[in-house]
């Protein structure tokens, strides 16, 4: 989360992507930054025990989300 | 995050007197017993936390209220440390399109994130006109990355997609 307020302060649009467990860790952190409007791609968790396949439905599943957090 | 069932627990630390040793601080004890994932977990014990704040004077603003993963815990309360509100940030201007641009894919070095931004380099390559994409990687996920790499990406790309927390 820090490195996406930071990048998003020097101008750069960027899209965090994060499992579910993290939500809240994220948006507690995103709110003591004064980043209360920085939106992260929520994906389901947990990651660790999902073979390779399952990992890239993830990203398949989360793409347009990324897209449309990176454009206008 | 999966705890491993089968680790033993280390005995007591002993001195070298043979006495049991007194209390430990709790974070150095539970790094002692492996109970850790090997970052550093620092029980917010009262007479911490009081430590904490008398060195930043009063506190009385509630800045979240924190659902513990535990549901049937009561919520969890936090108090601004710091006696300086946040200033509100605002996000950078977005492009109507990644037409033409850099990406820049960081890998947080958790483990399979790297399978996640394999994909997404692919679906980047396949259905935006990108102008190149550009794969970085922080030394861990426990820490913002380094000044220097924050710095690298930021002079050479256009957007950033930073994953993967697990």
């Amino acid at each position: 989360m820090h490195d996406g307020v930071f990048f998003e302060d020097q101008g750069i649009p960027t899209a965090t992507v994060i499992s579910a467990e993290f939500r809240r860790a994220a948006t507690a952190q995103a709110d003591a930054l004064g980043a209360g409007a920085y939106r992260t791609v929520v994906v389901a968790h947990p990651i660790q025990p999902l073979t390779r396949e399952e990992v890239r439905a993830l990203a398949d599943a989360a793409f347009d989300e990324i897209l449309a957090r990176l454009t206008r | 995050m999966p705890r491993k069932a089968t680790t033993p627990r280390r005995p007591p630390r002993r001195t070298t007197s043979g006495v049991s040793a007194p209390a430990l601080d709790p974070a150095e004890e539970l790094c002692a017993r492996d109970v850790t994932d090997g970052l550093p977990v620092v029980p917010p014990t009262r007479e911490s936390v009081q430590r904490a704040l008398d060195g930043v004077g009063p506190v009385d603003e509630l800045i979240a209220r924190v659902q513990p993963a535990d549901e049937e815990n009561p919520m969890t309360e936090y108090l601004d440390p710091t006696d300086s509100v946040a200033v509100p940030r605002k996000t950078a201007p977005r492009p109507p399109s990644l037409d033409g641009k850099v990406v820049t894919l960081l890998d947080i070095s958790k483990a399979k994130g790297d399978h996640l931004l394999d994909r997404l380099e692919e679906l980047l390559r396949a259905r935006t006109g990108a102008k190149a994409i550009v794969r970085r990687r922080k030394p861990t996920f426990a820490r913002p990355a380094p000044d220097a790499l924050r710095r690298e990406i930021v002079g050479a790309t256009d957007v950033v997609i930073e994953a993967l927390a697990d």
